[in-house]
């Protein structure tokens, strides 16, 4: 499974694992959906995901937008190596962490 | 299978098949940067093509092996034999992967792991570790830039695509770009809206970024554009040197896929990154223009039938023509049959291929069983252009790979038993094709040990099919190869050696309307040429006749016809009979006999009919016309009956029998035997 979800009472954690290719931007978006209906803090770790592609970020990105605009924050975790490289070289990364 | 769906298997196969013929050619001896090129083009392709249809597992393996191909670029390696077996094996496993695509799904298999993991340890110069897996989706191993220190720079503006898919991920291809040169500065301009208004396949971001490399620009151009219509990609030379300025595209220039001149026509000095992203412009380029569009060969199929209805439906006008009819009308159809005859070429052609489409899997096949048998064999083709129908093509694999492997196993000798012979180590089998007479002829000739015809003799006595006072001519003897049940291998292999090779080897050319015959020469090697008509759907055929009967001869096999007298024959036997065509002495088959009609006491015709130098007279009534046929196989509905290569309809709606040269030959040449004993 990619693409897990926790919820607490404060707080939704969602867990992106392996590759998340575009076939399974649907399952993440469905996700993100979940969240943005019970908008919490929410957590994103993607420590074990090696790959995402462009329209997984842009669901990330999306749900960031709606949950602050609810008044929440997203908190990501530090991405494995690879994928921070590719997302910092590119502008990804720093567009996505800014508050 | 939906038209999408088929489309990409027709190319993956093209490319499976493709990267295995560069790895071959590479691995003879023939080191080039353009081949390499064209190696790791196959497995970029179809890494994207995989990804595109959803077929994961394919799509990582391949990109692992792209990885690895992008080293051996790189740093030109040598293909060591050791390289080229793993290497070879990582095509196998493209395309045991695909084909489970079409039963299982995308499943993957545990071995691409360490299969790719052994490929990267052998690239590297390192044992294999089987603890250390390298990832498959690792990403590529960057191409240095042929000088960063000179490097020019660009200012890039890459607005992808407006529709994301598997395949378009503009991430992933600028990633691509850290291959080619270094990405010094990037600006993320996102316009992603909130979840709510988010489609997840609209891309809504853009980039610009300075960009250092030694390649051309067009790489960057051809990367970011490549795999969707519809990214703008804006190149500005920062610092770029005039020599190279005059190829680089304005600086205001929103790129299209118009190729620049200058790029489509590599330079003698390209370098291969540059050419392989000079390869895919031309692709961009012809993006507009198709060339070529893929049509199922049902749909052809259902065409040339069609066609072949067209040709009776004509014959049936042709022949209704009466002495009344009027001059319009037998104007008219004349014109008609021109046109028919036109169309049915031009449709046939459309079935047209070159038979390099076969040819081509026989190097891994020679390479692979000359290997298991501790043989060395080159193989040579010669004639892969020529031109066959699609279906005998396909048909004619199993024979030819049959006559191949033969070949290997009991023609070429051992490295140290050519030795001894003075042969080169190395054994050489020619495949060669080539159109003659309306047929097309394809031989396999190989310079191995040759038949023991000796041994095929004792073999036939053994068998009981003659006696020890029997001393059988070379050919007939080599007609028992071809009997179910004979060989003379003294051991039976997995490959050859169980007697059911050879017969049906000669079935199946026999039921593509075609012979196979064998020549050989004791200690210098085997030939094999099988011959078979251009097509098997419609021929020009002469019409004969016996009694009240019609047969067709192909008309190619016609010499020539002329009125016999009885006088002019030479009987030597009852059954053999000769026939002196202006001194010269032909066997004789009267067809009458032949079909089992009553003889009659008047003379009738005689038709000399020829193939491969070798010529039969055939008594017949008379001739009844030159005329198109549509062939029709017999064996659909019936067993197939010796003599006959199938049956037609005749204009008049009745059915003629289409005579087997071959056979006949084969018959005559019993005649020619007793005729040469006795001269």
């Amino acid at each position: 499974m990619q693409v897990s979800l926790k919820t607490t009472a404060k707080k939704h954690k969602a867990t992106l694992n392996g590759e998340i290719g575009f076939a399974e931007v649907a399952m993440l978006h469905e996700t993100a959906q979940q969240i943005t209906r019970n908008p919490k803090e929410t957590q994103i770790d993607w420590s074990n995901l090696t790959a995402i592609h462009y329209a997984g970020v842009q669901v990330l990105f999306a749900l960031r937008k709606s949950l602050e605009e609810q008044g929440y924050k997203v908190q990501f975790t530090e991405p494995n190596p690879q994928l921070y490289q590719q997302l910092h070289t590119f502008g990804v990364w720093d567009a996505l962490i800014q508050s | 299978m939906d038209s999408l769906m088929q489309l990409f298997y027709d190319e993956a196969n093209e490319m499976v098949e493709g990267m295995e013929q560069v790895l071959l050619a590479l691995e003879s001896g023939e080191p080039d940067p353009e081949t390499v090129n064209a190696l790791f083009r196959y497995a970029h392709s179809f890494k994207g093509n995989s990804a595109a249809m959803g077929f994961t597992h394919l799509s990582k393996f391949t990109h692992g092996l792209e990885s690895a191909m992008e080293v051996l670029r790189k740093e030109q390696r040598t293909l060591t034999p050791e390289l080229a077996t793993l290497l070879l094996q990582a095509v196998d496993m493209i395309r045991t992967l695909l084909e489970r695509t079409r039963t299982e799904g995308d499943v993957g298999d545990p071995t691409c792991e360490p299969l790719l993991q052994q490929i990267n340890a052998v690239i590297n110069g390192e044992t294999p570790q089987p603890t250390a897996v390298p990832s498959a989706s690792a990403p590529a191993t960057p191409a240095e830039p042929p000088d960063v220190q000179s490097a020019p720079q660009y200012r890039i503006t890459y607005q992808p695509a407006p529709t994301l898919s598997a395949e378009h991920d503009p991430l992933q291809l600028l990633s691509e770009l850290r291959d080619y040169g270094q990405v010094l500065e990037c600006r993320f301009r996102e316009q992603i809206p909130p979840l709510e208004q988010l489609k997840t396949d609209a891309c809504y971001g853009s980039w610009e970024l300075l960009y250092e490399t030694a390649f051309e620009p067009a790489i960057v151009r051809a990367l970011l554009e490549l795999v969707a219509e519809g990214a703008e990609v804006r190149i500005e030379p920062l610092n770029a040197p005039s020599s190279t300025e005059t190829v680089q595209p304005t600086a205001t220039e929103t790129v299209v896929a118009a190729p620049q001149p200058s790029v489509a026509t590599p330079a003698p000095t390209e370098t291969p990154a540059a050419t392989a992203a000079t390869a895919a412009v031309n692709t961009a380029a012809s993006k507009g223009e198709a060339q070529s569009i893929r049509v199922s060969t049902e749909k052809i199929d259902a065409l040339m039938n069609l066609v072949s209805e067209i040709v009776i439906a004509q014959s049936m006008l042709s022949s209704a023509q009466t002495a009344d009819t009027d001059e319009r009308t037998r104007a008219a159809i004349t014109q008609m049959e021109r046109h028919v005859r036109e169309l049915h070429e031009r449709v046939m052609a459309i079935r047209l291929l070159p038979v390099s489409y076969l040819f081509n899997r026989f190097p891994r096949m020679v390479r692979d069983t000359a290997a298991k048998l501790g043989k060395k064999v080159n193989l040579e083709v010669e004639g892969e252009e020529t031109e066959l129908d699609r279906t005998l093509l396909e048909a004619l694999s199993d024979p030819l790979t049959h006559l191949i492997r033969n070949a290997i196993d009991h023609g070429i000798e051992p490295p140290d038993e050519r030795r001894q012979n003075g042969k080169p180590e190395t054994g050489t089998i020619k495949l060669s094709a080539y159109q003659s007479e309306g047929r097309i002829y394809i031989e396999v000739r190989d310079d191995g040990r040759g038949i023991n015809t000796e041994r095929v003799r004792q073999k036939a006595i053994q068998l009981g099919w003659i006696t020890e006072n029997d001393h059988p001519s070379e050919e007939t003897l080599y007609d028992f190869l071809f009997q179910p049940g004979f060989s003379t291998a003294q051991q039976v292999s997995d490959l050859s050696g169980r007697g059911v090779g050879m017969d049906v080897v000669k079935r199946n050319v026999e039921s593509l309307g075609g012979s196979i015959s064998v020549q050989s020469k004791r200690g210098e090697g085997t030939r094999f040429l099988l011959r078979v008509p251009l097509t098997l759907a419609i021929m020009d055929g002469l019409g004969l006749t016996v009694a009240e009967e019609h047969y067709i001869v192909p008309l190619t096999a016609v010499v020539e016809a002329f009125q016999y007298e009885s006088l002019q024959h030479t009987a030597l036997f009852d059954q053999y009979e000769m026939v002196n065509v202006r001194g010269e002495f032909i066997p004789l088959v009267r067809l009458r006999q032949f079909v089992g009609l009553p003889e009659t006491d008047h003379d009738g015709l005689i038709v000399v009919l020829e193939q491969e130098g070798e010529q039969i007279a055939l008594l017949i009534d008379g001739i009844a016309g030159q005329q198109q046929v549509v062939l029709k196989s017999l064996e659909e509905n019936f067993v197939r009956v010796q003599g006959f290569a199938g049956a037609t309809i005749l204009g008049d709606g009745r059915v003629a029998l289409i005579l087997d040269v071959s056979d006949l030959i084969r018959r005559g040449r019993q005649s020619a035997e007793r005729y040469a004993a006795v001269a």
